[in-house]
Protein backbone atom coordinates (compact mmCIF):
# COMPACT_ATOMS: atom_id res chain seq x y z
CA UNK A 1 0.00 0.00 0.00
CA UNK A 2 2.72 2.23 0.74
CA UNK A 3 4.50 2.19 -2.78
CA UNK A 4 1.18 2.85 -4.89
CA UNK A 5 0.80 5.86 -1.92
CA UNK A 6 4.07 7.29 -2.76
CA UNK A 7 3.76 6.60 -6.09
CA UNK A 8 0.96 8.42 -6.39
CA UNK A 9 2.21 10.93 -3.85
CA UNK A 10 4.92 11.68 -6.40
CA UNK A 11 2.28 11.73 -9.84
CA UNK A 12 0.58 14.07 -8.01
CA UNK A 13 3.04 16.25 -7.54
CA UNK A 14 4.49 16.22 -11.19
CA UNK A 15 0.62 16.66 -12.69
CA UNK A 16 0.29 19.70 -10.14
CA UNK A 17 3.34 21.76 -11.36
CA UNK A 18 2.49 20.65 -14.91
CA UNK A 19 -0.97 22.07 -14.58
CA UNK A 20 0.64 25.58 -13.00
CA UNK A 21 3.34 25.64 -15.39
CA UNK A 22 0.94 24.88 -18.71
CA UNK A 23 -1.74 27.43 -16.84
CA UNK A 24 0.14 30.05 -17.40
CA UNK A 25 1.76 29.59 -20.62
CA UNK A 26 -1.77 29.13 -22.82
CA UNK A 27 -2.99 32.96 -22.10
CA UNK A 28 -0.68 34.04 -24.62
CA UNK A 29 -1.01 36.80 -26.62
CA UNK A 30 -1.92 36.37 -30.25
CA UNK A 31 0.86 34.92 -31.92
CA UNK A 32 1.89 34.12 -35.57
CA UNK A 33 1.59 30.81 -36.09
CA UNK A 34 3.24 28.69 -38.80
CA UNK A 35 2.93 25.14 -39.93
CA UNK A 36 5.91 24.21 -41.32
CA UNK A 37 7.11 21.14 -43.53
CA UNK A 38 9.24 19.07 -40.73
CA UNK A 39 12.55 19.37 -43.17
CA UNK A 40 12.64 23.33 -42.97
CA UNK A 41 13.32 23.17 -39.10
CA UNK A 42 16.07 24.85 -38.69
CA UNK A 43 15.91 27.29 -42.18
CA UNK A 44 12.06 28.21 -40.72
CA UNK A 45 13.40 28.62 -37.17
CA UNK A 46 16.25 30.71 -38.03
CA UNK A 47 13.75 32.69 -40.00
CA UNK A 48 10.82 33.31 -37.75
CA UNK A 49 13.63 34.74 -35.25
CA UNK A 50 15.22 37.53 -37.79
CA UNK A 51 11.00 38.10 -38.68
CA UNK A 52 10.55 38.78 -35.37
CA UNK A 53 13.90 41.09 -35.09
CA UNK A 54 12.97 42.75 -37.87
CA UNK A 55 8.90 43.03 -36.43
CA UNK A 56 7.76 46.84 -35.79
CA UNK A 57 4.53 45.58 -33.79
CA UNK A 58 6.53 42.90 -31.85
CA UNK A 59 5.16 40.09 -33.26
CA UNK A 60 5.88 36.37 -31.94
CA UNK A 61 6.16 33.51 -34.20
CA UNK A 62 5.47 30.11 -32.98
CA UNK A 63 5.55 27.23 -34.96
CA UNK A 64 4.68 23.73 -35.82
CA UNK A 65 6.74 21.27 -37.59
CA UNK A 66 5.88 17.82 -38.71
CA UNK A 67 4.82 16.33 -41.89
CA UNK A 68 2.95 18.18 -44.93
CA UNK A 69 0.25 15.59 -44.64
CA UNK A 70 -0.04 15.94 -41.16
CA UNK A 71 -0.23 19.76 -40.89
CA UNK A 72 -3.23 19.44 -43.43
CA UNK A 73 -5.02 17.56 -42.04
CA UNK A 74 -4.90 19.62 -38.53
CA UNK A 75 -5.51 22.91 -40.92
CA UNK A 76 -8.38 20.84 -42.29
CA UNK A 77 -9.55 20.35 -38.16
CA UNK A 78 -8.82 23.59 -36.93
CA UNK A 79 -8.04 26.77 -38.20
CA UNK A 80 -5.41 27.08 -35.50
CA UNK A 81 -2.35 28.22 -38.09
CA UNK A 82 -1.59 31.53 -39.61
CA UNK A 83 0.40 30.24 -42.34
CA UNK A 84 1.35 27.01 -43.92
CA UNK A 85 4.41 25.84 -45.33
CA UNK A 86 4.09 22.83 -47.81
CA UNK A 87 7.15 20.12 -49.12
CA UNK A 88 4.78 19.33 -51.53
CA UNK A 89 2.12 21.11 -53.45
CA UNK A 90 -0.52 18.68 -53.36
CA UNK A 91 -0.95 19.28 -49.74
CA UNK A 92 -1.64 22.95 -50.48
CA UNK A 93 -3.94 22.61 -53.55
CA UNK A 94 -5.79 20.25 -51.05
CA UNK A 95 -6.51 22.76 -48.63
CA UNK A 96 -7.22 25.55 -51.77
CA UNK A 97 -9.53 23.54 -52.61
CA UNK A 98 -11.76 22.94 -49.60
CA UNK A 99 -10.88 26.89 -48.88
CA UNK A 100 -9.08 25.97 -45.36
CA UNK A 101 -6.37 28.42 -47.40
CA UNK A 102 -6.86 31.50 -49.02
CA UNK A 103 -7.39 31.68 -52.58
CA UNK A 104 -4.54 33.49 -54.67
CA UNK A 105 -2.27 33.18 -51.27
CA UNK A 106 -0.48 30.13 -52.23
CA UNK A 107 3.13 30.96 -53.57
CA UNK A 108 6.51 28.99 -53.90
CA UNK A 109 8.91 29.72 -51.03
CA UNK A 110 12.58 27.62 -51.33
CA UNK A 111 13.17 25.00 -54.18
CA UNK A 112 15.34 21.93 -53.87
CA UNK A 113 17.31 19.62 -56.18
CA UNK A 114 18.13 16.23 -55.92
CA UNK A 115 21.95 15.15 -55.65
CA UNK A 116 23.62 11.61 -56.34
CA UNK A 117 26.02 10.66 -53.53
CA UNK A 118 27.97 8.10 -52.60
CA UNK A 119 30.72 7.96 -49.58
CA UNK A 120 33.93 9.62 -49.65
CA UNK A 121 36.00 5.86 -49.87
CA UNK A 122 33.75 5.04 -52.73
CA UNK A 123 36.22 7.58 -54.80
CA UNK A 124 33.47 7.45 -58.07
CA UNK A 125 33.09 10.07 -60.50
CA UNK A 126 29.88 9.69 -61.90
CA UNK A 127 28.65 13.40 -63.82
CA UNK A 128 25.36 12.11 -65.08
CA UNK A 129 22.25 9.57 -65.60
CA UNK A 130 23.60 7.79 -68.28
CA UNK A 131 26.91 6.92 -66.75
CA UNK A 132 24.63 6.13 -63.65
CA UNK A 133 22.68 3.47 -65.30
CA UNK A 134 25.78 1.98 -66.75
CA UNK A 135 28.29 1.98 -63.31
CA UNK A 136 25.24 -0.15 -61.57
CA UNK A 137 25.71 -3.53 -61.43
CA UNK A 138 26.32 -6.48 -59.16
CA UNK A 139 28.44 -4.35 -57.02
CA UNK A 140 27.11 -1.38 -56.94
CA UNK A 141 22.98 -0.98 -55.80
CA UNK A 142 21.03 2.59 -56.16
CA UNK A 143 19.26 4.08 -53.30
CA UNK A 144 16.47 6.46 -53.36
CA UNK A 145 13.40 7.20 -51.08
CA UNK A 146 10.30 4.92 -52.33
CA UNK A 147 9.40 5.47 -55.37
CA UNK A 148 6.24 4.99 -55.20
CA UNK A 149 5.12 6.64 -51.81
CA UNK A 150 7.88 9.33 -51.16
CA UNK A 151 8.32 12.70 -52.82
CA UNK A 152 11.76 11.99 -52.93
CA UNK A 153 11.72 8.96 -54.54
CA UNK A 154 8.72 9.68 -56.99
CA UNK A 155 11.02 12.84 -58.16
CA UNK A 156 14.14 10.42 -59.07
CA UNK A 157 11.96 8.12 -60.89
CA UNK A 158 10.42 10.95 -62.95
CA UNK A 159 14.13 11.90 -63.93
CA UNK A 160 15.11 7.95 -64.82
CA UNK A 161 11.73 7.16 -66.19
CA UNK A 162 12.28 10.70 -68.74
CA UNK A 163 15.63 9.34 -69.32
CA UNK A 164 14.50 6.15 -70.93
CA UNK A 165 16.96 4.61 -67.75
CA UNK A 166 14.02 3.48 -65.17
CA UNK A 167 13.98 -0.07 -66.33
CA UNK A 168 17.96 -0.47 -66.61
CA UNK A 169 18.30 0.72 -63.28
CA UNK A 170 15.13 -0.91 -61.78
CA UNK A 171 16.66 -3.98 -60.78
CA UNK A 172 19.73 -2.49 -58.87
CA UNK A 173 16.93 -0.27 -56.54
CA UNK A 174 17.14 -0.30 -53.17
CA UNK A 175 14.11 1.78 -51.57
CA UNK A 176 13.98 3.69 -48.35
CA UNK A 177 11.26 4.38 -45.56
CA UNK A 178 12.43 8.27 -46.68
CA UNK A 179 14.61 10.30 -47.98
CA UNK A 180 16.28 10.36 -43.93
CA UNK A 181 16.90 6.61 -44.30
CA UNK A 182 18.36 6.23 -47.64
CA UNK A 183 20.72 8.93 -46.68
CA UNK A 184 21.46 6.36 -43.47
CA UNK A 185 21.88 3.56 -45.81
CA UNK A 186 24.29 5.34 -47.76
CA UNK A 187 26.80 6.44 -45.11
CA UNK A 188 27.10 2.30 -44.28
CA UNK A 189 28.37 1.43 -47.17
CA UNK A 190 30.96 2.59 -49.97
CA UNK A 191 28.77 -0.08 -52.43
CA UNK A 192 25.61 1.99 -52.49
CA UNK A 193 25.06 5.46 -54.31
CA UNK A 194 21.67 6.84 -54.24
CA UNK A 195 19.47 9.89 -54.59
CA UNK A 196 18.97 12.65 -51.79
CA UNK A 197 17.70 16.20 -51.42
CA UNK A 198 20.78 18.35 -51.14
CA UNK A 199 19.93 19.82 -48.62
CA UNK A 200 20.45 16.32 -46.92
CA UNK A 201 23.66 16.24 -48.73
CA UNK A 202 24.83 19.57 -47.05
CA UNK A 203 24.16 17.78 -43.64
CA UNK A 204 26.78 14.54 -43.82
CA UNK A 205 30.60 15.05 -43.93
CA UNK A 206 30.67 11.49 -44.94
CA UNK A 207 29.41 11.45 -48.47
CA UNK A 208 30.35 13.58 -50.98
CA UNK A 209 28.04 14.63 -53.85
CA UNK A 210 28.90 13.44 -57.23
CA UNK A 211 25.96 15.29 -59.51
CA UNK A 212 23.29 18.06 -59.17
CA UNK A 213 20.14 16.99 -60.87
CA UNK A 214 19.08 20.27 -62.73
CA UNK A 215 15.24 21.03 -62.47
CA UNK A 216 13.06 20.23 -65.66
CA UNK A 217 10.01 20.38 -66.69
CA UNK A 218 7.40 18.73 -65.23
CA UNK A 219 9.77 18.33 -62.19
CA UNK A 220 10.02 21.08 -59.81
CA UNK A 221 11.00 20.30 -56.13
CA UNK A 222 9.15 23.36 -54.48
CA UNK A 223 8.30 24.24 -50.99
CA UNK A 224 5.30 25.81 -51.16
CA UNK A 225 3.44 28.77 -48.81
CA UNK A 226 -0.07 29.44 -48.35
CA UNK A 227 -2.07 32.01 -46.06
CA UNK A 228 -5.24 30.04 -43.47
CA UNK A 229 -8.57 31.42 -44.44
CA UNK A 230 -10.17 33.03 -41.48
CA UNK A 231 -12.70 35.79 -40.29
CA UNK A 232 -9.90 37.67 -38.55
CA UNK A 233 -6.73 36.89 -40.45
CA UNK A 234 -3.55 37.92 -38.29
CA UNK A 235 -2.07 41.02 -39.54
CA UNK A 236 1.64 39.57 -40.14
CA UNK A 237 0.68 36.38 -41.71
CA UNK A 238 1.01 37.81 -45.43
CA UNK A 239 3.64 39.62 -44.18
CA UNK A 240 5.60 36.89 -43.07
CA UNK A 241 5.08 35.04 -46.20
CA UNK A 242 6.35 37.89 -48.13
CA UNK A 243 9.38 37.89 -46.02
CA UNK A 244 10.29 34.76 -47.25
CA UNK A 245 10.58 35.83 -50.44
CA UNK A 246 13.15 38.73 -49.87
CA UNK A 247 16.79 38.56 -50.75
CA UNK A 248 17.72 38.25 -46.31
CA UNK A 249 15.43 35.25 -46.34
CA UNK A 250 16.76 33.63 -49.16
CA UNK A 251 20.14 34.20 -48.36
CA UNK A 252 19.39 32.38 -45.01
CA UNK A 253 17.64 29.65 -46.69
CA UNK A 254 20.67 29.34 -49.48
CA UNK A 255 22.95 28.65 -46.33
CA UNK A 256 20.87 25.65 -45.64
CA UNK A 257 21.40 24.56 -48.55
CA UNK A 258 17.55 25.25 -49.79
CA UNK A 259 17.63 27.25 -53.74
CA UNK A 260 15.52 30.51 -54.15
CA UNK A 261 11.84 28.83 -56.19
CA UNK A 262 12.58 30.66 -59.82
CA UNK A 263 15.83 29.92 -59.95
CA UNK A 264 16.98 27.19 -62.75
CA UNK A 265 20.58 25.51 -61.90
CA UNK A 266 22.60 25.54 -65.36
CA UNK A 267 21.50 22.39 -66.83
CA UNK A 268 24.52 20.09 -67.91
CA UNK B 1 17.05 20.72 -23.87
CA UNK B 2 15.56 21.08 -19.96
CA UNK B 3 12.21 22.80 -21.40
CA UNK B 4 11.63 19.31 -23.67
CA UNK B 5 12.29 16.86 -20.92
CA UNK B 6 9.79 18.44 -18.08
CA UNK B 7 7.03 19.25 -20.77
CA UNK B 8 7.81 15.45 -21.70
CA UNK B 9 7.12 14.20 -17.60
CA UNK B 10 5.07 16.70 -17.18
CA UNK B 11 2.31 15.66 -19.82
CA UNK B 12 3.38 11.63 -19.02
CA UNK B 13 2.86 11.88 -15.22
CA UNK B 14 -0.72 13.74 -16.37
CA UNK B 15 -1.41 10.85 -18.57
CA UNK B 16 -0.62 8.11 -16.41
CA UNK B 17 -2.60 9.78 -13.48
CA UNK B 18 -5.70 10.36 -15.70
CA UNK B 19 -5.58 6.58 -16.68
CA UNK B 20 -5.21 5.23 -13.65
CA UNK B 21 -8.39 5.36 -11.99
CA UNK B 22 -10.46 4.55 -14.66
CA UNK B 23 -7.63 1.40 -15.72
CA UNK B 24 -8.48 0.36 -11.95
CA UNK B 25 -12.35 0.25 -12.33
CA UNK B 26 -12.01 -0.90 -15.42
CA UNK B 27 -9.85 -3.52 -14.93
CA UNK B 28 -11.48 -5.09 -11.67
CA UNK B 29 -14.64 -5.04 -13.73
CA UNK B 30 -13.02 -6.87 -16.32
CA UNK B 31 -11.20 -9.18 -13.94
CA UNK B 32 -14.57 -10.21 -11.94
CA UNK B 33 -17.77 -9.68 -13.87
CA UNK B 34 -19.99 -10.88 -16.11
CA UNK B 35 -21.57 -8.32 -18.44
CA UNK B 36 -23.25 -7.87 -21.52
CA UNK B 37 -20.47 -6.09 -24.05
CA UNK B 38 -17.49 -7.21 -21.95
CA UNK B 39 -15.73 -8.61 -24.96
CA UNK B 40 -16.54 -5.26 -27.10
CA UNK B 41 -15.37 -3.08 -24.02
CA UNK B 42 -12.17 -4.90 -23.75
CA UNK B 43 -11.69 -4.83 -27.98
CA UNK B 44 -12.25 -1.09 -27.94
CA UNK B 45 -9.66 -0.23 -25.50
CA UNK B 46 -7.50 -2.48 -26.81
CA UNK B 47 -7.41 -1.25 -30.03
CA UNK B 48 -4.82 1.65 -29.68
CA UNK B 49 -2.68 -0.89 -29.23
CA UNK B 50 -2.86 -3.02 -32.27
CA UNK B 51 -3.49 0.78 -34.12
CA UNK B 52 -0.90 2.51 -36.03
CA UNK B 53 0.04 5.65 -33.54
CA UNK B 54 -0.78 7.81 -36.57
CA UNK B 55 -4.20 6.35 -37.30
CA UNK B 56 -5.38 6.91 -33.51
CA UNK B 57 -4.13 10.24 -33.83
CA UNK B 58 -6.34 10.98 -37.22
CA UNK B 59 -9.13 9.65 -35.35
CA UNK B 60 -8.95 11.47 -31.95
CA UNK B 61 -8.24 14.89 -34.75
CA UNK B 62 -11.50 14.32 -36.32
CA UNK B 63 -13.24 13.84 -33.59
CA UNK B 64 -11.95 17.21 -32.41
CA UNK B 65 -12.03 19.33 -35.43
CA UNK B 66 -14.19 22.17 -35.47
CA UNK B 67 -17.03 20.12 -37.67
CA UNK B 68 -16.41 16.95 -35.52
CA UNK B 69 -18.70 15.16 -33.25
CA UNK B 70 -16.40 16.96 -30.08
CA UNK B 71 -16.30 20.04 -31.95
CA UNK B 72 -17.18 24.10 -31.52
CA UNK B 73 -19.93 23.25 -34.43
CA UNK B 74 -21.50 20.27 -32.54
CA UNK B 75 -20.72 21.39 -29.17
CA UNK B 76 -21.37 25.04 -29.29
CA UNK B 77 -18.06 25.91 -27.55
CA UNK B 78 -14.68 25.40 -27.95
CA UNK B 79 -13.01 22.58 -26.21
CA UNK B 80 -9.70 24.35 -27.05
CA UNK B 81 -7.86 20.70 -27.50
CA UNK B 82 -6.22 20.71 -30.46
CA UNK B 83 -2.28 21.62 -31.04
CA UNK B 84 -2.05 22.48 -27.28
CA UNK B 85 -0.79 20.67 -24.05
CA UNK B 86 -4.06 18.82 -23.28
CA UNK B 87 -3.93 17.52 -26.71
CA UNK B 88 -0.25 15.80 -26.01
CA UNK B 89 -1.66 14.02 -22.49
CA UNK B 90 -5.06 13.33 -24.43
CA UNK B 91 -2.54 10.93 -26.96
CA UNK B 92 -0.35 9.48 -24.40
CA UNK B 93 -3.67 8.91 -22.53
CA UNK B 94 -5.15 6.55 -25.17
CA UNK B 95 -1.87 4.75 -25.89
CA UNK B 96 -1.06 4.08 -23.07
CA UNK B 97 -5.09 3.16 -21.49
CA UNK B 98 -4.55 -0.55 -23.27
CA UNK B 99 -1.13 -1.44 -21.47
CA UNK B 100 -2.22 -0.45 -17.79
CA UNK B 101 -5.70 -1.94 -18.55
CA UNK B 102 -4.42 -4.93 -19.31
CA UNK B 103 -1.69 -5.87 -16.92
CA UNK B 104 -4.09 -4.03 -14.19
CA UNK B 105 -6.48 -6.94 -15.26
CA UNK B 106 -3.87 -9.26 -15.22
CA UNK B 107 -2.87 -8.49 -11.80
CA UNK B 108 -6.80 -8.76 -10.38
CA UNK B 109 -7.25 -11.93 -11.90
CA UNK B 110 -4.28 -13.58 -10.48
CA UNK B 111 -5.60 -12.81 -6.97
CA UNK B 112 -7.85 -15.51 -5.83
CA UNK B 113 -11.40 -15.13 -5.45
CA UNK B 114 -11.39 -16.46 -2.77
CA UNK B 115 -9.92 -14.19 -0.42
CA UNK B 116 -12.69 -11.43 -1.33
CA UNK B 117 -15.26 -14.36 -0.49
CA UNK B 118 -13.78 -14.86 2.48
CA UNK B 119 -13.57 -11.08 3.60
CA UNK B 120 -17.06 -10.79 2.53
CA UNK B 121 -18.50 -13.66 5.30
CA UNK B 122 -16.34 -12.17 7.59
CA UNK B 123 -18.10 -8.80 7.44
CA UNK B 124 -16.57 -6.60 4.75
CA UNK B 125 -17.95 -4.65 2.61
CA UNK B 126 -17.57 -4.49 -1.18
CA UNK B 127 -15.28 -1.18 -0.87
CA UNK B 128 -14.11 -2.50 2.59
CA UNK B 129 -12.76 -5.64 1.01
CA UNK B 130 -11.44 -4.03 -2.45
CA UNK B 131 -9.96 -1.73 -0.09
CA UNK B 132 -8.17 -4.11 2.63
CA UNK B 133 -8.09 -7.12 0.76
CA UNK B 134 -7.45 -6.75 -3.20
CA UNK B 135 -5.55 -3.50 -3.28
CA UNK B 136 -2.79 -4.52 -0.80
CA UNK B 137 -2.68 -8.14 -2.27
CA UNK B 138 -2.17 -5.89 -5.88
CA UNK B 139 0.10 -3.40 -5.17
CA UNK B 140 3.19 -4.24 -7.03
CA UNK B 141 1.11 -5.43 -10.55
CA UNK B 142 -0.47 -1.81 -10.11
CA UNK B 143 3.03 0.01 -9.56
CA UNK B 144 4.39 -2.15 -12.94
CA UNK B 145 1.08 -1.05 -14.66
CA UNK B 146 1.89 2.82 -13.78
CA UNK B 147 5.47 2.46 -14.88
CA UNK B 148 4.61 0.78 -18.01
CA UNK B 149 1.96 3.51 -19.04
CA UNK B 150 4.39 6.05 -17.69
CA UNK B 151 6.88 4.90 -20.16
CA UNK B 152 4.64 4.51 -22.86
CA UNK B 153 3.44 8.30 -22.66
CA UNK B 154 6.97 9.10 -22.75
CA UNK B 155 7.98 7.35 -25.82
CA UNK B 156 4.51 8.50 -27.39
CA UNK B 157 4.89 10.44 -30.92
CA UNK B 158 2.57 9.47 -33.53
CA UNK B 159 -0.73 10.14 -32.40
CA UNK B 160 0.98 13.16 -30.48
CA UNK B 161 2.27 15.03 -33.38
CA UNK B 162 -1.03 14.60 -34.83
CA UNK B 163 -3.26 16.21 -32.51
CA UNK B 164 -1.23 18.36 -30.46
CA UNK B 165 1.76 18.96 -33.47
CA UNK B 166 5.68 19.74 -32.64
CA UNK B 167 5.27 23.36 -31.18
CA UNK B 168 8.44 24.08 -30.15
CA UNK B 169 8.06 25.36 -26.60
CA UNK B 170 4.43 24.36 -26.40
CA UNK B 171 3.92 20.91 -27.15
CA UNK B 172 6.87 19.19 -28.18
CA UNK B 173 8.30 16.08 -26.26
CA UNK B 174 11.39 14.46 -26.37
CA UNK B 175 10.57 12.10 -29.08
CA UNK B 176 8.71 14.79 -31.30
CA UNK B 177 12.15 16.80 -30.96
CA UNK B 178 14.01 13.79 -31.95
CA UNK B 179 11.89 13.72 -34.84
CA UNK B 180 12.76 16.85 -35.63
CA UNK B 181 16.22 16.64 -35.23
CA UNK B 182 16.39 13.99 -37.79
CA UNK B 183 14.01 15.32 -40.04
CA UNK B 184 16.86 18.00 -40.90
CA UNK B 185 19.87 16.05 -39.95
CA UNK B 186 21.27 17.34 -37.11
CA UNK B 187 22.61 14.62 -35.75
CA UNK B 188 24.59 16.13 -32.27
CA UNK B 189 20.75 17.00 -31.09
CA UNK B 190 19.37 13.67 -32.19
CA UNK B 191 21.97 12.17 -30.29
CA UNK B 192 21.54 14.19 -27.01
CA UNK B 193 18.13 13.71 -27.23
CA UNK B 194 18.42 9.93 -27.69
CA UNK B 195 20.75 9.74 -24.54
CA UNK B 196 18.05 11.99 -22.63
CA UNK B 197 15.73 9.21 -23.55
CA UNK B 198 17.55 6.37 -22.72
CA UNK B 199 18.38 7.38 -19.35
CA UNK B 200 14.76 8.01 -18.94
CA UNK B 201 14.07 4.66 -19.78
CA UNK B 202 16.60 2.95 -18.15
CA UNK B 203 15.67 4.93 -14.80
CA UNK B 204 11.73 3.54 -15.16
CA UNK B 205 12.92 0.21 -15.49
CA UNK B 206 15.22 0.66 -13.08
CA UNK B 207 12.48 1.62 -10.34
CA UNK B 208 10.25 -0.77 -12.01
CA UNK B 209 12.77 -3.58 -11.02
CA UNK B 210 13.24 -2.34 -7.19
CA UNK B 211 10.09 -2.57 -6.59
CA UNK B 212 10.83 -6.31 -6.18
CA UNK B 213 11.63 -9.30 -8.24
CA UNK B 214 10.02 -9.72 -11.56
CA UNK B 215 7.23 -7.01 -10.87
CA UNK B 216 5.58 -6.79 -13.99
CA UNK B 217 5.28 -10.44 -14.72
CA UNK B 218 6.22 -11.93 -11.38
CA UNK B 219 2.98 -10.99 -9.90
CA UNK B 220 1.18 -13.66 -10.81
CA UNK B 221 3.34 -16.30 -10.06
CA UNK B 222 3.84 -14.85 -6.36
CA UNK B 223 -0.13 -15.11 -6.30
CA UNK B 224 0.21 -18.62 -7.44
CA UNK B 225 2.89 -19.58 -4.73
CA UNK B 226 0.79 -18.14 -2.26
CA UNK B 227 -2.08 -19.57 -2.78
CA UNK B 228 -0.14 -22.93 -3.00
CA UNK B 229 1.26 -21.95 0.46
CA UNK B 230 -1.86 -21.53 2.16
Amino acid sequence: MSDILRVSRGLMLLSLTALAACAGSDESVRMLRVSAAASLHDVVTELALDFEERSRTGVSVELNFAGSNVLAQQIHATPQADVFLSADKIWVDDLLSSHRLEAGSQRTVFANQLVLVARHDAELTIDGLKPLADSLGTDRSLVMADPEAVPAGRYAKSYLVAEGLWKRVESQLVPALDVRAALALIETDPALVGFVYRTDATTSDRIETLFELPSRDGIDIVYWGGLVAKDSPHGEAAAFLEYLGTPAALAVAERHGFLPPTSRPPTQ
Amino acid sequence: MLEILLLTLQVASLATVGVLVPSVVLGYALARFEFPGKRLISAVVGLPLVLPPTAVGFLLLRLLAVDGPLGRHTLGLDLGILLTWKAAVLAAAVMSLPLVVRTVRVTFESIDPQLEHMARTLGYGPVETFLRIVLPLSVRGLVAATILGFTRAVGEFGATVTIAGNIPGRTQTLASAIFSAQQVGDHRTAHLLMIVALLLGLVAIWVAESLGPGTALGNSQQARSRRTES
